[in-house]
């Protein structure tokens, strides 16, 4: 994949967010001008990129898009839900292209017949709905064409140009170009007085007409004295004889059609020039070519350009040019002639011609062919009533130029394309110049896990040390060295210590990557529904580590769908229990402590304790006693115990009988608890509650029976040594009293199926480790307590991973392995 | 002494593929995101010899950037494209009328890019 | 710079822009004797060529660009 085309789609993938969310949005706010434009700009910058590949699918469907928005924005036509609906629908189809273009690099042909089906749709929608592809780029030149032609090209209207000004040799050179077939065209180029302050250089424009023939300055009738002169203000005006057709002329003036008239040129204007008879001395000339039947088997017309060829070439053997250019300009003079002389059908001047074209090469000037020009003008001459000079007339009014002069005006153009390419090399240099570095960097998530996986190893390594430190010290008995290696640990550590710190702050990422499509999901649900809700979103950019925030994706989905689903009422509903018609759902993100808050209300109907105990009860999930003490709250919450599910009927929505367990599981296996809080008739609060980061786990290591488990410090409630004394036999379980409170007691041995006694310290006291679980506090009776350590927990895996007393494994500094607990599940 | 062009574009995308085929060949190339920071690159000393320009962007859109560049003492003749799309002939002819020198149309081939700046570039 | 004005004669160099067109005009209001040497020039912004025009100056070498000189040649030619 290009850079390029990795840039577009990451660059496509957040437009589309904005594309969503502004819908969004403009749903809620139609007559908002910003959002329209936000949302028109965005469209229009993907469809703009989208033209640099070849994804037609998707360029159409954008194109249709921003048409669509085009009108919305430009008042023609109001803002609709069927329009949003439909600009959704392109947009989704867009993302799932550039998703299909990730993963392929290509669009399947298959897509075609989405796009075109989605394109029509949204072209319905145009007012007048005309559903004809908007035109390409192609056209919309030729309609600017149109634009410069006022004038049909073949009539030539009164306004002729004064062709005649053109300098006889290039006005022969032109000829000969039409002559071949090509188009001519006479370029009127009156640049706006202002025109300098467009950034426009009208002589340079001039100058690269393509095609161009020739060209001259056109001043104005009288150029003001000096110190009158605005410099600034345009005066000049061009007039310009171009070889180039209509169409590329059009093109290069594009930008200036109302400065610029073109003419087409007949040739035979080029011959006998005309215009402007009545006050020139050309005029004459005209007249008498015109009258000239020197040849009569010629129409009048070819006779008078017989002589006017002649009188042309005359004029080019005269030159006096450089020698360089000698011999091209003798064989295009004798070419041309020889042309003539077909023409009219004068065989035996084709054969003098050539031998004279042959001296006069050799010789290197004109004189041979100048000889037989002199002979054959005679006989022309003497059938003519009086021979035009066409060429002396247009002497007096144009100083003698050389039709060359025009013709080398390709060169700069080569030189510089030239240039520039010779600084090709350069371009690594150059590229290497910051792209005007942004900020933020987008980085792959696999660099990042890479780095993760290595800090994690790194912790690991580091806590070999102290044991080398130790073993120096014990071992080998040398405890300089020991020292050392103690002094060299706290420097590593310290600096893995930040290095974890630093990237953990680059895995943070806002939970507005996750909140930013519940609009979207919340506006699609409630329309199926039929009910009428708001969203809102707060503290969306609260960050939490990249896997929580992303975990927490599918928890608060089922949650949100389950309110809209069970909790919000429809409106009817609503109104008869004096609610507001639409109800509102909150999403809060907050961060307190080391921890974020994910809260999600609703004021719907409620969760009703007594229902939930009800079908608890029969499902066998609390027994009688239970059902009798168990509280309100309580009962609520078991909506997140497995196989409970109060929906009467279960939609399509929420899942098949998927109750909130789901939601639970997913929770804690991120580390993180969920509560709901409920009063039937006014809403429901769920609260999430999720550690900021899932890298790094802080366990306290404990022993038991000659073996080291880890205990994660999220359960860890304080650590205690009581007296064997104090422990108290109540019923079957042991507990205790621990300020004022009773504490149930568990042999970790027994809880883990080893056989072994807990084992007491000299004082026969046990050391008790007391943990938070499922929302109660107990006492672990355990051997001993060790250091609290960070560790990089690793999920079982094989046959351990059926293990439910473990979450996971860590290595330790001295290559062995802890078991971290599973507290939950163990007690 | 290569010329300097101002490319001002939303998208870092439009970005990339012009500046590529600009620094490809031989033009010193710089950004701007849109039109504010653009203006911000002028007025803190940049002189390029022609400003690309979109017209769509936000905090400041391609016309008022003309606009204002227009109003800059140093840039009453400096060349100025906007880019455009097929549709939007008439952003182009406001564009013309407020200062701009010409368009390109989107997407930018790189030969056409190249030919539209030798039309308005002496020298290039 | 594009253009290098010397005691009684500006020489024109590569391409001379438009900015250069008001400096022109002065030094041209200051010397009306003075002559232009296009000989290195490439091209010139017609703001200058005005000026030149309007100054009928005196061409001392005509650009060794032909293409350019074939322009000027009609433009400023005195006469």
């Amino acid at each position: 994949m290009t850079p390029l085309l990795e840039q577009f789609l990451s660059e496509a993938h957040e437009l589309l967010d904005g594309t969503d969310k502004k819908l969004m949005q403009l749903e809620k706010a139609p007559e908002d001008e910003t959002l329209i434009n936000e949302l028109f700009r965005l469209v229009h910058t993907l469809k703009g990129n989208s033209g640099l590949f070849t994804f037609p699918e998707m360029t159409r469907v954008l194109h249709a898009s921003e048409d669509l928005l085009g009108m919305v924005r430009g008042g023609q036509m109001a803002y609709s839900r069927k329009l949003t609906d439909q600009l959704l629908e392109a947009m989704d189809f867009v993302g799932l292209l550039c998703d299909e273009i990730e993963s392929t690099e290509h669009i399947d042909a298959s897509r075609a017949a989405d796009s075109a089906r989605l394109a029509e749709a949204l072209r319905m929608l145009l007012p007048g709905s005309k559903a004809a592809d908007a035109p390409g780029a192609g056209t919309a030149i030729s309609t600017d064409v149109n634009k410069v032609h006022p004038a049909p090209a073949a009539t030539p209207t009164p306004d002729l140009p004064p062709l005649f000004e053109i300098p006889e040799a290039a006005r022969a050179e032109a000829f000969r170009q039409c002559g071949n077939g090509e188009s001519l065209y006479w370029i009127d180029y009156t640049p706006t007085p202002q025109c300098f302050f467009q950034g426009d250089d009208p002589f340079y424009t001039a100058r690269r007409t393509p095609g161009l023939q020739w060209g001259r300055i056109v001043p104005p009738e009288a150029l003001p004295p000096l110190a009158e002169l605005d410099t600034y203000r345009c005066v000049l005006r061009f007039q310009l004889l171009s070889a180039a057709s209509r169409e590329e002329i059009a093109e290069y003036y594009r930008y200036l059609p109302d400065q610029v008239r073109t003419i087409a040129i007949q040739p035979q204007w080029l011959v006998t020039p005309q215009g402007g008879l009545n006050e020139d001395p050309t005029g004459a000339v005209k007249a008498s070519a015109r009258s000239a039947d020197a040849l009569p088997q010629l129409a009048e017309e070819d006779a008078a350009e017989l002589s006017a060829i002649v009188a042309a070439q005359r004029q080019i053997l005269m030159l006096d040019d450089h020698s360089a250019w000698r011999a091209g300009q003798l064989k295009s003079v004798a070419g041309v002639l020889i042309n003539a002389s077909k023409v009219v059908g004068d065989s035996t001047a084709q054969k003098q011609i050539e031998s004279a074209l042959a001296q006069a090469l050799t010789q290197s000037q004109g004189a041979p062919l100048l000889t037989w020009l002199d002979a054959y003008e005679k006989k022309l001459s003497s059938k003519t009533a009086g021979q035009p000079d066409v060429s002396s007339c247009c002497n007096e009014c144009e100083p003698e130029r050389k039709p060359d002069a025009r013709r080398s005006a390709s060169a700069p153009e080569e030189s510089s394309a030239k240039a520039a390419g010779d600084d090709g090399p350069k371009f690594g240099r150059r590229a290497e110049d910051a792209f005007n570095a942004p900020k933020s960097l987008k980085v792959d998530q696999a660099k990042i896990d890479r780095l993760m996986n290595l800090i994690g190893e790194m912790i690991v390594s580091k806590n070999a040390l102290p044991y080398l430190a130790q073993r120096a010290e014990v071992q080998f008995g040398v405890r300089e060295l020991s020292r050392e290696i103690k002094a060299q640990y706290a420097i590593i550590n310290r600096i893995t210590d930040e290095m974890q710190d630093a990237i953990m702050q680059v895995r943070m990422m806002s939970v507005s990557f996750v909140f930013q499509r519940f609009p979207r999901l919340v506006r699609d649900i409630s329309h199926k529904l039929g009910k009428e809700v708001q969203l809102v979103l707060e503290g969306e950019e609260t960050q939490a580590d990249k896997n929580i925030v992303e975990a927490l994706a599918d928890p608060l989905m089922h949650i949100v769908r389950n309110s809209l689903d069970h909790g919000l009422e429809i409106p009817e509903v609503r109104r008869a229990q004096g609610k507001s018609a639409t109800g509102v759902i909150t999403m809060r993100a907050a961060q307190e402590a080391d921890r974020v808050l994910i809260e999600i209300i609703d004021d719907g109907k409620g969760v009703d304790p007594a229902a939930v105990k009800r079908k608890a009860y029969e499902k066998g999930l609390i027994d009688e006693a239970k059902l009798e003490q168990i509280s309100d709250r309580e009962a609520v919450n078991l909506i997140f115990a497995a196989g409970l599910s109060t929906a009467e009927k279960v939609t399509d929505l929420s899942g098949r009988g998927v109750g909130m367990d789901v939601v639970r599981t997913a929770i804690e296996k991120i580390n993180g608890t969920v509560q709901v809080d409920s009063t039937v008739g006014k809403g429901t609060s769920i609260r999430i509650s999720l550690p900021l980061s899932m890298a790094v786990t802080q366990v306290m290591v404990i022993e038991s029976d000659g073996q080291q488990f880890g205990v994660p410090m999220d359960h860890v409630v304080e650590t205690v040594r009581i007296p064997r004394s104090a422990i108290h036999l109540i019923k079957q379980s042991q507990a205790t009293v621990l300020r004022g409170r009773i504490v149930p007691l568990k042999a970790l041995n027994t809880l883990l199926g080893l056989s072994a006694e807990p084992k007491a310290n000299a004082d026969d006291e046990l050391a008790v480790l007391l943990v938070q679980a499922n929302g109660e506090i107990l006492g672990l009776l355990v051997d001993g307590f060790r250091e609290t350590i960070g560790i990089i927990q690793k999920p079982l895996s094989g046959v351990l991973s059926g293990l439910s007393a473990y979450s996971g494994s860590a290595l330790m500094g001295d290559g062995s392995v802890l078991m971290v607990l599973n507290i939950k599940e163990v007690v | 002494m290569p010329m300097t062009i101002l490319i001002v574009d939303d998208s870092v995308t439009m970005l990339m593929s012009v500046k590529s085929t600009l620094v490809i060949n031989g033009f010193q190339v710089e950004t701007a995101a849109d039109g504010l920071l653009a203006l911000g690159k002028l007025k803190g000393g940049l002189k390029p010899a022609l400003i690309i320009t979109d017209i769509n962007m936000p905090n400041m859109g391609g016309l008022e950037l003309i606009k204002q560049v227009r109003a800059l003492p140093g840039f009453r003749f400096t060349p100025i494209l906007t880019l455009t799309t097929e549709s939007e002939s008439t952003k182009r002819d406001e564009g013309r009328r407020l200062g701009a020198t010409g368009w390109l149309v989107k997407p930018v081939a790189g030969n056409d890019l190249i030919k539209v700046i030798k039309q308005v570039l002496p020298g290039a | 710079m594009p253009i290098v004005f010397k005691k009684n004669q500006a020489m024109f160099r590569d391409v001379v822009g438009v900015e250069e067109a008001e400096e022109l005009l002065g030094w041209l209001q200051k010397k009306p004797t003075a002559t232009v040497d296009l000989s290195a020039c490439s091209h010139l912004h017609p703001a200058n060529l005005q000026v030149l025009m309007a100054a009928k100056v005196t061409v001392a070498d005509w650009p060794k660009d032909s293409d350019l000189r074939a322009w000027l040649e009609t433009a400023l030619k005195i006469g």
